[in-house]
């Protein structure tokens, strides 16, 4: 172990380009156009591989990247698949033109390594002891299949967390499973509530489970990452996508255990309140409670109706949906969305109105939070992207970089940072290991 | 064994409803001590089993505030204490514990912890390595909206979720529960993870100020990059995935029995050709490459469903995945007790509860992720109302007995909330009739393990 160390101690100092912020910083600003940073983040100084090809992985180190630690994408040869997922920028789908991908790898560097080959898994190892974490989403068993799994890699960093974001977990009988953003939602249990009755059960929009996989590994490898820094001591965190879809279905779930019941989908009609109502240039959304009374809400919609018996309590509205919606729906018909929702907040209403992609891309409340960045890729030109999950004060939000090209920091990695010959680094890329 | 991720972490949690609470829940499980604070006056929401909440056998019983499902999944592992804030004792208290804590959560509006003088810079004169956490609706600073009261149902039309969630070609739509407030959830910890780690490396602390709104913005990239360089607006694709074909949900066999699927490729559509006994589609024009099924999709999704729907929904599952096309079925509150994946990996833990609080054993969700070092559980039952004002107050604050008392006397803490009440409960079969139930099973207890 001793000797292990030694030999680590020297190259950590011959990896320069990675564990010296100073040096980081240096050639960002020589070789970048792009803004170095004034502090860092709270993540400082942790060292992340992130393997990952798919939303979950990437999304995940893209929140670590974002918060400070240092982020070194490794992908195959051929680019990791989300290279190849839309949308692109132009409808161009070529490589550096995805914009999925653009967004999970915002603020990573990037370089290229073929697992599938001995060098390449050698390559790897020669890495994993100047890094904290590694972040993957393979197959479960792939890599441990290749010799390179977490007991492989933790026999050369003791400490080292292994973030593992799969469909279903590590273990069980459908561990070997493929998931799908469909399939994910429906096991999770969010399809059996969502959608018509009688109709066919209804998934989010998007890649929610994905997303939701990424923030779970953020989150999870951060308490890992605070023990480590408290004991030294390495984690294998083995995430299901499932679970985190299911964990958002705590409300559903407990109705089983409490009282053997099972939650419905939504009536066709008369339960719309709680749910998008049409009015003249959209749709908004209201719910009772919050700050205003039935009064308020009664005479924000302005149909004396609305004070009858009839609908004088929950009991009675949840009795009397039908009219309710009905009522309702007439008077919003001639309203615009955005009056409503001003007005709405005056009365202190629990309200929303349906926004769109652009609308939420002009959004003031967004900009007074300073949530989007406008970054400048070398390929894309400058556009602007989600950047802040959340605001910190001492050590806030970091854009750094856009997303790496591929295989851009090839030559500081193994160059620099292995130590590589030129003759090496190019017999490396003719052996297709880089 | 190893150690919990937080064990030696103290973590008030002086918030409400779902988001942060569930944070605090999992924050426990991690080995956190939290410390829940209410208001005498100011119970919890979720203590009056609305918000889609429970009673054990739908009965409210006698302290209704300590039994909905709810507040029981959210509140597991916590210490509970009440404190009136409006009363100068009160705020003391909560200032003596904030300088024996790591770590405060809270979602008051902005205006509230500024008139307690319990905003951040006041927070960090009383500990001065404090790590806050403020949850709002859309956080906090000088923007138009940050003063809006918000909820996680209104919020998920206003973040845009609703404009990409619905059947295809019809209006925007919700899904799930308060998906946003678990974004919140998540964020928190994250948060308060990567802020500990700092300390320990610095010996600071600082503010997270999460904006649920923000948080669901995030999960729209995607669209808002489509809308800004390509003009593309979004929309909804139901069940459907924007290149792979076919995919989608589609009826079993069984009552609201229902099977996905999501094919990505020939291959995966040549071999669930052989699985439908229709083998003639894999050279068939109309379906034989993905440009044609996703330009027939309509056509498909019907022979699918002239397939599923005569089969039962797990079959479907294992013979889909043995052939490597991602497949499951739509599982409900009751599946997900009995499937032998969750099974496998004791996604739901069991609580017991002492014998006093008449709430039997209950399963809960645990949490998505498995740590290979800890052994994160579920450490204990949700505690009752006001439960460790004693603990907490005599013991860890060192007030004296006779001050303790005036603060009973005066209700300044106290173990039953002064205001509030339980929502009504509706009979089983009555549910049933009017929809508000998809089903009932009056043998879960038995069924489960847990009579």
């Amino acid at each position: 172990m001793p000797r292990l160390l030694a030999s680590a101690t020297i190259l950590a100092a011959r990896l320069t380009y990675w564990t010296d912020p100073e040096e980081t910083e240096r050639k960002l600003t020589s070789t970048q156009s792009q803004q170095a940073p004034s502090s860092h983040g709270p993540l400082d100084g942790v060292k992340v591989l992130d393997l990952s090809e798919d939303i979950a992985g990437s999304f995940c180190g893209r929140l670590m990247a974002d918060y400070g630690a240092d982020v070194l994408k490794l992908e195959p040869p051929t680019g990791a698949s989300l290279r190849r997922m839309g949308p692109f920028f132009g409808d161009d789908p070529h490589p550096e033109k995805s914009l999925f991908y653009l967004l999970m790898n915002l603020n990573k560097k990037g370089a290229t390594l073929n697992l599938e080959t001995v060098t390449g898994r050698n390559i790897l190892k020669r890495l994993v002891p100047h890094v904290d974490v590694i972040i993957e989403s393979y197959r479960p068993g792939y890599l441990a299949d290749l010799g390179v799994g977490y007991d492989d890699l933790v026999a050369e960093n003791s400490s080292l967390i292994m973030t593992s974001i799969t469909p279903f977990g590590q273990t069980g009988p459908y561990s070997q499973y493929k998931g799908e953003e469909v399939v994910n939602y429906a096991m999770g249990l969010i399809m059996s509530i969502s959608g018509i009755q009688g109709e066919e059960p209804l998934k989010h929009g998007g890649f929610q489970a994905q997303y939701e996989g990424g923030l779970n590994g953020a989150a999870s490898t951060s308490m890992a990452l605070f023990m480590q820094s408290n004991t030294g001591e390495g984690q294998h965190i083995d995430i299901s996508v499932t679970e985190c879809v299911a964990s958002t279905a705590m409300a559903t779930q407990t109705t089983y255990t409490f009282m053997g019941g099972t939650l419905p989908r939504r009536r066709l009609s008369g339960s719309n309140f709680g749910h998008p109502m049409p009015c003249k240039d959209g749709w908004i959304i209201v719910q009772t409670g919050g700050g205003a009374t039935w009064d308020t809400i009664a005479e924000f919609f302005g149909d004396p109706q609305l004070k009858e018996p009839k609908f004088a309590d929950p009991a009675q509205r949840l009795r009397n949906t039908v009219e309710l919606d009905q009522v309702v729906l007439d008077s919003i018909k001639e309203r615009g969305k955005w009056d409503l929702f001003t007005k709405a907040a005056e009365a202190r209403m629990l309200f929303g109105l349906v926004q769109t992609p652009l609308e939420l891309l002009e959004c003031p409340q967004l900009k007074s939070r300073d949530f989007y960045r406008e970054i400048d890729h070398p390929v894309i030109g400058k556009v602007k992207v989600p950047a802040s999950l959340f605001n910190l004060s001492l050590t806030p939000y970091q854009y750094t970089r856009p997303a790496p090209t591929l295989g851009q920091h090839n030559s500081e990695i193994y160059v620099d940072g292995l130590e590589y010959s030129r003759e090496d680094f190019v017999r490396l890329r003719q052996l297709d290991v880089i | 064994m190893a150690r919990l991720p937080l064990e030696g972490i103290r973590i008030i949690d002086s918030t409400y409803v779902f988001a942060l609470p569930y944070a605090g829940g999992l924050l426990a499980d991690m080995g956190a001590e939290v410390i829940k604070v209410e208001g005498p006056g100011r119970p919890d929401v979720t203590r009056t089993g609305g918000y889609a909440g429970q009673f054990p056998e739908n009965d409210i019983g006698e302290d209704w505030w300590n039994r909905p499902s709810t507040y029981n999944l959210i509140h597991r592992g916590k210490q509970s204490i009440t404190l009136d804030m409006t009363d100068s004792r009160g705020r003391d208290a909560f200032r003596d514990l904030i300088k024996v804590s790591d770590v405060v959560m809270e979602n008051f509006t902005p205006r509230v912890m500024r008139s307690w003088d319990l905003d951040y810079p006041n927070m960090k004169k009383l500990k001065p390595d404090i790590i806050m956490v403020s949850n709002t609706g859309y956080g906090h600073g000088g923007g138009p909206y940050s003063g809006y009261p918000a909820q996680a149902t209104t919020q998920e039309a206003t973040h845009g979720h609703c404009w990409i969630t619905g059947y295809k070609d019809q209006g925007p739509s919700k899904a799930g529960a308060s998906f946003v407030d678990f974004l919140s959830t998540w964020t928190a910890l994250f948060a308060i993870g990567s802020a500990l780690r700092y300390r320990n490396k610095t010996g600071q602390g600082q503010w997270a100020d999460i904006g649920m709104y923000q948080a669901g913005v995030m999960f729209m990239s995607e669209y808002i990059m489509d809308a800004q360089v390509n003009g593309r607006e979004g929309g909804r694709i139901g069940n459907r995935h924007p290149y792979r074909a076919p995919q989608g949900c589609y009826r079993a066999l069984g009552d609201d029995q229902w099977i996905t699927l999501s094919v990505g490729d020939d291959e995966g559509w040549a071999g669930m050709c052989g699985l439908m006994r229709r083998p003639e589609l894999a050279t068939d024009p109309m379906y034989a490459d993905l440009l044609s099924r996703q330009r027939n999709h309509d056509q498909i999704d019907e022979i699918i469903t002239a397939w599923t729907s005569e089969v039962d929904r797990y079959e479907l599952m294992h013979a889909l995945q043995g052939i490597g096309i991602a497949a499951g079925p739509v599982l409900n509150s009751k599946d997900v007790h009995y499937d032998p994946q969750f099974k496998s990996r004791g996604f739901l833990e069991r609580v017991d509860y002492p014998k006093e609080r008449d709430m039997g054993s209950r399963m809960f969700i645990g949490r998505p992720w498995k740590f290979s070092n800890s052994p994160l559980a579920i450490q204990g039952p949700s505690p009752t109302f006001g439960q460790h004002n004693k603990d907490v107050l005599q013991g860890l604050l060192g007030v004296d007995v006779d001050a303790y008392q005036s603060l009973v006397d005066d209700a300044v803490v106290a173990t039953v909330p002064t205001t509030g009440e339980a929502t009504p409960r509706v009979p089983e079969l009555e549910s049933l009739e009017r929809g508000l139930l998809a089903g009932w099973d009056p043998d879960y207890l038995q069924k489960l393990g847990l009579a």
